[in-house]
């Protein structure tokens, strides 16, 4: 039901105007919903201007983090700042977010001009200042002249674009996303992660928290990855981080194929190496493109190409090694005489590559 | 205070007042005062007004006739309404889907309206007897059920198996058509798969269907208003009677609360068995 | 073989249209037939038709007439307004055991007989602390108690299925609960609250059972003249004025709830 609230406590406008914007942070946060713990004791940090997607599986608790940050989920514990402020106890109306969903949400009995216009109208802005700056939103997402629209005559890019619009022209302080391009198909999904990397590029004060499970948007977008595990941060840092420098094994095949490679292995093949204490339970991961179709060495594998996998620009081989019990995946340039299934080859590694992970 | 906990406070201020203004005087006060009424002797607070309804050999015969007409009226609506239905969604025609709107409007047409248009045809003096004497040159009308259990049970039918239809036809367009087509695919005849796929997945809602028509049919006045007959009365019908004929308020409350209980009793297998199907749509 | 199956099937068809007609077209047509015919005993048609039946109405049957269209009218408009307020109340406690014992209450005196609800509200309003037995205020009560749950359905299914990605979208643009209400829940709402206007018109308009235990001295609707027509042997004076109640309730469904609502319509009043 409807309550009623001071109007001055209804101006999340003032608060706006004084810090242009701001990071977010949170703060020992934990999240029960219908009696399963959803997020557990998590603590992370969004700098202002910051770009930092959400990355895991469904169910890791992601969506719930964004919603909680929007304000619709309530914590068992937990706080969470958008700059100076801290906003825990502050209902949703009153955060300065711009949400965007994956199915847009846009208003079906609005026309696209009413949508961008309402949260400026929410904020009793003038007249004369909404058609202004609705222009000028509708502008930025390259949608002029569809001011008249309802969503339904729109495309779902189209739609996705007024929905961006809409959540960009109150100036939030934060941009929340979820999941904002997982609905529409692969051309357009590049078309729009492009779009929100060029605004938020035009918006460099900006903070953007970005849900997603396809890694892709993580790696291309983000400065920073907070890579979700059954509501835990499993690793967060930038994407080369994460790509380079794994904790484990879950970062390391989340964000794209790896070779794990037994400490003994690697001792067997490539002497002198730094190995990890003993009681560390972990493996050396390598990636495919870090393994060379050449006796260069140092580290040396010799194996038999089982498959060869066509990949457009790339190929995969998968190579069986005496070495390890698993087939290995190697990358390796179309360009050039490509090894048969059946042929014997030799394969080259070097230390840095190797990183160690744990279980 | 905080902002959250001033939205529950107006929320718990709100539903304390819905619960007040709409639940009270609509639902709970009336009701509630039935059972205070049913129990309220000159001698003070007993349960002798229950149990002189149940040695009462005219009210058990009331209890019998109502669930005679209500056991024959169901278990008929049912078998053809799932029957229709399932011709219906497998062997659509040209205006078979103007024949479900048809039904559809059944919800604008009061019941009692059904029993009164069945005098026109069935009634001795009615169409269809008249058109069986003329053709057939016979002495008497042939057909005359209609102030009686057929005839009762017949209205029943015509009014309440759209309620089965319905929810049938519902559960029949819910079933994925893929898996019926695997079913087939993997070599299963279309009576196998009626019988092991469809009907296990459409079963849920045809027992809906099936105990809300029952339900229904137990409270139905308006049809024995029309066709009912001193032999047969209906415990709905008796407590009328009860209240307007022989001004005894206080055994038409008892027989109401006698019904209230058996009512809400179907009421809550019904609530079970639909909040079985529904549950488990949480978000992920 | 494959020919027999073909006309097997098409006898089915058949069948199943016949069946459908004879079963629910048949009584509405049996109403338009009697309300003109000039007479229809003992013959399989009428011999005439004539428009007799609705010259001849009186004060009575006009009085019950715009008795019915008065009453239907402050059902559908109190019913609705009751029925939103409980969905909009009661959202918030969706999956919670008081909701769904709340849900349950309101859904009572749609699953009781309504004689039964027509006695318990003439019993608690005949008598002090308020007696409201003797005006027609009593059995707008019991009309709106009556279809009180279909309204409560119809804007709750709207609620939970359409609205709340909305509801948060608007939250999170800044707009305050109340503007969220006003300018976005309402409005979507709106097809849902014109099928439960339309609905409740009809079942009010409709409603014989709880009137008959509640209605004071002078005061009557169609459906208790049409039953006391028939109760005298007033056969087609009865269809005349039976069917001027179905052309009102249809009208309310075709007109108010709008295309494409009707099957909303009958899955809440059917299924629920």
């Amino acid at each position: 039901m409807v309550e009623t609230l001071p109007r001055a406590a209804a101006a999340p406008k003032v608060a706006a105007a004084r810090e242009p914007a701001s990071g977010v942070r949170i703060a020992g946060l934990t999240v029960e919903l219908g009696g399963r713990v959803v997020l557990d004791d998590l603590s992370a940090e969004v700098a202002r201007g910051e770009f930092v997607t959400v990355l895991g599986n469904s169910g890791c608790g992601k969506t719930t983090l964004l919603r909680y940050v929007a304000g619709f989920v309530p914590a068992r514990r937990g706080e969470v700042w958008i700059g100076a402020r801290n906003v825990t106890e502050v209902p949703p109306h009153q955060r300065n977010i711009g949400l965007l969903y994956q199915n847009y949400a846009l208003f079906p009995h609005m026309t696209v001009f009413e949508n961008v216009a309402f949260g400026l109208r929410a904020r009793n802005a003038p007249a004369a200042e909404i058609r202004e700056r609705v222009a000028g939103a509708l502008k930025s997402v390259r949608m002029e002249g569809f001011e008249s629209y309802r969503p339904a005559q729109l495309s779902g890019g189209m739609q996705q674009r007024i929905a961006l619009a809409r959540a960009l022209v109150i100036k939030p302080d934060i941009l929340l996303l979820d999941e904002p391009v997982s609905a529409l198909d692969a051309n357009l999904r590049a078309a729009v992660r492009t779009e929100i990397k060029l605004l938020h590029e035009a918006m460099p004060e900006l903070a953007v928290i970005y849900v997603t499970h396809d890694r892709e948007d993580a790696l291309m977008l983000s400065d920073r990855v907070m890579l979700l595990r059954e509501g835990r941060i499993a690793q967060m840092g930038t994407p080369q981080e994460l790509y380079d420098r794994p904790q484990n094994r879950f970062v390391a095949t989340y964000l794209g194929l790896a070779n794990f490679l037994s400490p003994d292995a690697v001792a067997r093949t490539l002497p002198g190496i730094a190995l990890p204490s003993r009681g560390d339970a972990g493996a050396f991961c390598l990636r495919p493109e870090s393994l060379r179709l050449d006796d260069g060495g140092p580290g040396r594998l010799v194996g038999e190409v089982l498959r060869c996998e066509w990949h457009g620009s790339a190929v995969l081989l998968a190579v069986r090694t005496a070495e390890c019990a698993e087939p290995v995946t190697v990358e390796t340039a179309r360009r050039g005489r490509v090894p048969e299934p059946g042929e014997r080859v030799v394969l080259s590694y070097v230390a840095e590559d190797c990183v160690f992970v744990r279980d | 205070m905080s902002a959250t906990s001033r939205t529950l406070l107006a929320r718990g201020a709100n539903l304390s007042a819905v619960v007040l203004l709409v639940f009270g005087p609509f639902i709970l006060y009336p009701l509630g005062g039935l059972f205070l009424l049913s129990v309220r002797t000159k001698s003070g607070v007993s349960i002798d007004p229950y149990l002189r309804f149940f040695s009462d050999p005219t009210s058990l015969e009331v209890i019998r006739t109502s669930l005679a007409i209500v056991l024959a009226s169901a278990a008929v609506a049912t078998v053809v309404g799932v029957a229709l239905a399932a011709l219906l969604f497998y062997l659509p025609f040209r205006g078979s889907a103007m024949l479900v709107r048809l039904m559809e409007l059944f919800v604008a047409f009061p019941s009692f309206l059904v029993a009164f248009t069945l005098i026109f045809l069935y009634g001795t003096q009615g169409s269809v007897n008249v058109f069986l004497v003329e053709t057939f040159h016979l002495s008497h009308a042939p057909i005359d059920f209609l102030y009686g259990f057929g005839g009762i049970v017949f209205a029943e039918v015509i009014y309440y198996t759209p309620f089965v239809v319905r929810p049938t036809l519902t559960a029949l367009t819910l079933i994925d058509e893929r898996v019926v087509e695997a079913a087939r695919s993997l070599g299963a005849s279309p009576a196998l798969v009626a019988r092991k796929v469809v009907l296990p997945m459409a079963l849920p809602g045809i027992v809906a269907g099936s105990i809300l028509c029952f339900l229904f049919i137990m409270n139905e006045f308006g049809i024995l208003l029309v066709l009912g007959s001193a032999k047969l009365i209906t415990l709905p019908l008796s407590i009328y009677s009860a209240a307007t004929v022989d001004l005894d308020l206080q055994a038409a409350a008892t027989q109401a609360a006698v019904m209230l209980v058996a009512s809400l009793s179907v009421f809550v297998v019904y609530r079970r068995v639909t909040r079985a199907g529904t549950r488990s749509h949480a978000r992920g | 073989m494959a020919r027999r199956g073909t006309l097997a099937l098409a006898g089915l068809r058949l069948l199943t249209g016949a069946v459908c007609l004879w079963l629910f077209a048949v009584p509405g047509l049996v109403v338009i037939v009697s309300a003109f015919a000039s007479d229809w005993v003992a013959t399989v048609l009428p011999a005439s038709f004539t428009l007799r039946w609705f010259e001849h109405f009186d004060a009575t049957d006009v009085d019950a007439m715009l008795t019915s269209f008065e009453v239907a009218g402050m059902v559908a408009a109190l019913g609705t307004v009751l029925g939103l307020w409980l969905a909009i109340s009661l959202n918030p406690l969706e999956g919670r055991r008081l909701g769904g014992l709340l849900d349950a209450v309101i859904m009572v005196p749609n699953s009781v007989p309504s004689v039964v609800l027509g006695l318990a509200v003439l019993l608690a309003y005949h008598a002090p602390p308020l007696d409201i037995s003797g005006s027609a205020a009593i059995v707008v009560l019991v009309q709106t108690a009556l279809v009180m749950p279909f309204c409560y359905r119809m804007c709750a299914a709207a609620l939970k299925q359409e609205i709340p990605v909305f509801r948060e979208a608007a939250a999170s643009l800044g707009a305050p609960p109340a503007m969220v209400l006003r300018r976005v829940i309402l409005p979507l709402l709106e097809p849902a609250i014109r099928a439960s206007v339309a609905l409740a018109f009809a079942f009010s308009i409709g409603d014989l059972g709880a009137t008959l235990m509640v209605y004071p001295p002078g005061f009557s609707t169609v459906p208790i003249v049409v039953i006391e027509d028939v109760e005298r042997g007033f056969y087609y004076r009865a269809s005349a004025l039976a069917l001027i109640l179905l052309a009102l309730s249809l009208a309310s469904l075709v007109l108010v709830a709008g295309r494409g609502r009707r099957a909303k319509v009958a899955a809440v009043a059917m299924e629920r």
